[in-house]
């Protein structure tokens, strides 16, 4: 293998960063899951977030580096965020919660936290965080609301396509 | 304490469009020009990065870096005082290249019978020239700018469009499809747009993004203007704020004075000075340069100077089309109705031309669903289906120029000590008129269209267009305007206004093409006298 390699040219160096690359790529949905990332303190709220945040977008493979912004971004915004995400996962968890009725049964049920899907929900889907003069921009691109249009429209001022492009009937209409 | 720095045949105050594009034309024929702008210069990659990164994407103002020296007004902050019914609100960019850095290119003609609104229905003013005296202008401010539209759009021309109509997206083409079935005949916008590789520039790549920058310079914008008037040998100076009008005894204008960010003073000379610093700054600055003689204001001997301010008071609609027609692929503002914009019963009330936004919707629809607790699969299902069917209208309506509509200087000053400017304005039962006829077009279009869910605008709101007109006013009557038709001053005869402020009527499109013609027009006057 090795004499395969040094015959093709790659380099130590370059061997070493393909193999991390390969190694961190199975490990993402291992991490995302169960491992809380250095800059988070509380991991159990880090848990109870991520296990919202999957109901909330519908999405079990969610990219843990915007996850890990969202969440830091959130506490930053909020210091009971993390206290009071446990108290609504638990919620979720203990009374089985589908989240078509999520934002009915927090307000009638538990109201203290009733703030925090549409929280969660803006920070996947729209990229935001706060609100009024302190609203802060944690993803564009990669917000959830563009990935939902993604085969039709581009985020502005990304490019569709070549000039004309927009002429075509889009697939799905 | 002030200090002679330059001198140049002809000095400019203002760096947008029109004074940018005058400058060029001006310089390319042997006369020495000066431009003295406001603000700093803007990078265009700059302006797309700090968008992608400004967290409220709606403020078209926000990635434009903001200068103390040189305020402008911006959300939230209270640079306009105002006093009227109406509060005055206008977005505009004090930087080199001005503001037409954010617009959707949209680069109307108006219509020959909007140069004669007095004589021809009894209301509003006339011009001091015809259409047909403009049009050679038009043209050739379509050639600078780069102009691709239709033929069938009303204004009549000599020589055909720089450039074809941009491809019309499946939203215009079903849209136009559906209406000319009620009787409605949509047209594609007439605009400051590349449909094809044009002077250096590229084609449209549907970015969506017109406002609040393109990032690839498909769109014609005054940057580009004052590229072209440095390489024609235009000397631009930025950061220089204007602050006085200086005149001689013979009433003629000496020289104008500005200040650096840090309050250093400086004099330019000249021997023929224009004003292009927007339709509110050039009026404050005339006013704040009062003298014995000119108590008022220069150029303002007879008051009219920053009066009948007109804008687009518009009123909006938006629906859910009973078809998928996605909205969002291609330019922002792309097609329109233009059988409003004209009619016997003008002497009544106000006419109109109706915009469709082709705007990416998609952040909008989101944030409305998730106020109302849709969240996960039906959040996913919700976003695409309404953001497929969402269409906004909006009409260009018109509003006839009162005296009492006007630009003031405020009491609150700047960094600098300069006055902000202060406003009173009304909307009159004319463009009201106007708004209730465009509300029964907007009903019979949903209808058309299988419109659900329709929503109009409160009928004692406005949405303003920042289509700033009138308060530099053009026309023959000395008593009632501030310049006559070549654009100079009716006191100083080598003062010369350009911008939008001069168009002495507002009609029902978007003003900057209309006052780009008039400044290449006034550009002719100015080098018969420096001949």
């Amino acid at each position: 293998m090795n004499s395969n390699h040094s015959k093709s040219g790659v380099t130590r160096r370059g061997f070493l960063a393909a193999s991390l690359a390969a190694g961190s790529l199975t490990l993402i949905p291992h991490a995302l899951a169960s491992t809380t990332p250095q800059s988070v303190a509380d991991s159990d709220a880090y848990r109870a977030f991520i296990a919202v945040s999957q109901q909330i977008t519908a999405n079990t493979a969610l990219k843990p580096a915007m996850a890990e912004r969202l969440y830091l971004a959130l506490v930053r915004h909020d210091d009971s965020f993390a206290e009071r995400i446990k108290q609504l996962d638990s919620f979720i968890t203990a009374e089985a919660i589908a989240v078509s009725e999520l934002q009915a049964r927090v307000e009638a049920e538990a109201p203290e936290v009733k703030d925090l899907p549409p929280a969660i929900a803006t920070g996947w889907f729209e990229g935001l965080v706060g609100s009024g003069k302190d609203v802060e921009l944690i993803a564009f691109s990669e917000a959830l609301m563009y990935v939902a249009v993604a085969d039709v429209l581009k985020p502005p001022s990304y490019s569709l396509g070549e000039y004309g492009i927009w002429q075509n009937k889009p697939a799905k209409a | 304490m002030a200090q002679q720095t330059t001198s140049a045949d002809v000095v400019i105050v203002g760096s947008g469009v029109v004074g940018s594009l005058m400058a060029e034309k001006l310089a390319l024929s042997g006369i020495s020009v000066v431009i003295l702008e406001g603000g700093p210069r803007i990078d265009r990659n700059h302006v797309v990065a700090r968008f992608r990164h400004e967290a409220n994407k709606s403020d078209f103002m926000a990635p434009y870096p903001y200068n103390d020296w040189a305020p402008e007004p911006r959300k939230n902050n209270d640079y306009f005082q105002q006093e009227g019914p109406v509060p005055y609100s206008a977005s505009y960019i004090r930087g080199v290249g001005g503001t037409t850095w954010h617009w959707a290119g949209m680069a109307w003609r108006y219509l020959p019978n909007d140069f004669q609104l007095q004589s021809k229905y009894g209301v509003g003013r006339d011009w001091p020239f015809s259409y047909d005296d403009l049009e050679p202008f038009y043209y050739e401010a379509e050639v600078k700018m780069g102009v691709s539209g239709p033929l069938n759009n009303g204004s009549p021309r000599n020589k055909p469009f720089p450039m074809e109509p941009i491809a019309r997206s499946w939203a215009h083409q079903r849209v136009q499809e559906r209406l000319s079935q009620i009787g409605y005949e949509v047209t594609t916008n007439t605009v400051a747009r590349n449909s094809r590789n044009y002077d250096g520039r590229p084609a449209c790549c549907g970015n969506n993004n017109c406002m609040p920058i393109c990032p690839i310079d498909a769109q014609y914008h005054g940057g580009i203007s004052a590229q072209a008037a440095e390489r024609a040998g235009a000397k631009i100076i930025t950061e220089a704020v204007v602050y006085k009008i200086e005149h001689g005894a013979d009433d003629k204008i000496q020289a104008v004075h500005y200040y650096t960010p840090d309050k250093e003073s400086h004099r330019v000379t000249g021997k023929i000075f224009v004003l292009a610093a927007n339709a509110i700054e050039t009026p404050k600055l005339m006013l704040m340069s009062t003298s014995d003689k000119f108590a008022n204001g220069i150029g303002n001997s007879n008051d009219m100077v920053g009066r009948h301010l007109c804008d687009h008071p518009r009123t909006k609609v938006s629906f859910d089309v009973d078809e998928e027609i996605w909205p969002g692929r291609g330019p922002v503002s792309e097609y329109s109705i233009q059988s409003e914009r004209d009619g016997d019963w003008r002497g009544e009330e106000a006419a109109f031309r109706i915009d469709f936004s082709n705007s990416n919707p998609v952040a909008g629809v989101t944030s409305k669903l998730i106020s109302q607790g849709v969240y996960g699969k039906d959040l996913i299902a919700g976003i695409r289906q309404q953001s497929s069917v969402t269409l906004g209208l909006k009409n260009i309506v018109e509003q006839l120029s009162d005296p009492n509509n006007r630009v003031m200087l405020g009491d609150r000053r700047d960094s600098l000590g300069i006055p902000n400017p202060k406003f009173y304005f009304s909307v009159d039962d004319y463009t009201r008129r106007g708004n209730v006829r465009a509300r029964r077009v907007f009903q019979e279009i949903a209808e058309g269209l299988g419109g659900t869910n329709i929503k109009f605008m409160d009928e004692n709101k406005f949405s303003l267009a920042n289509h700033i007109t009138g308060t530099l006013g053009m026309g023959n009557d000395r008593a009632t305007t501030v310049c006559n038709g070549e654009g100079r001053s009716h006191d100083h005869e080598n003062l010369f206004l350009a911008g939008t402020g001069v168009l002495p009527t507002v009609a029902t499109v978007n003003s900057t093409l209309t006052a780009v013609a008039v400044g290449l027009r006034t550009a002719e006057f100015i080098m018969e006298d420096l001949a």
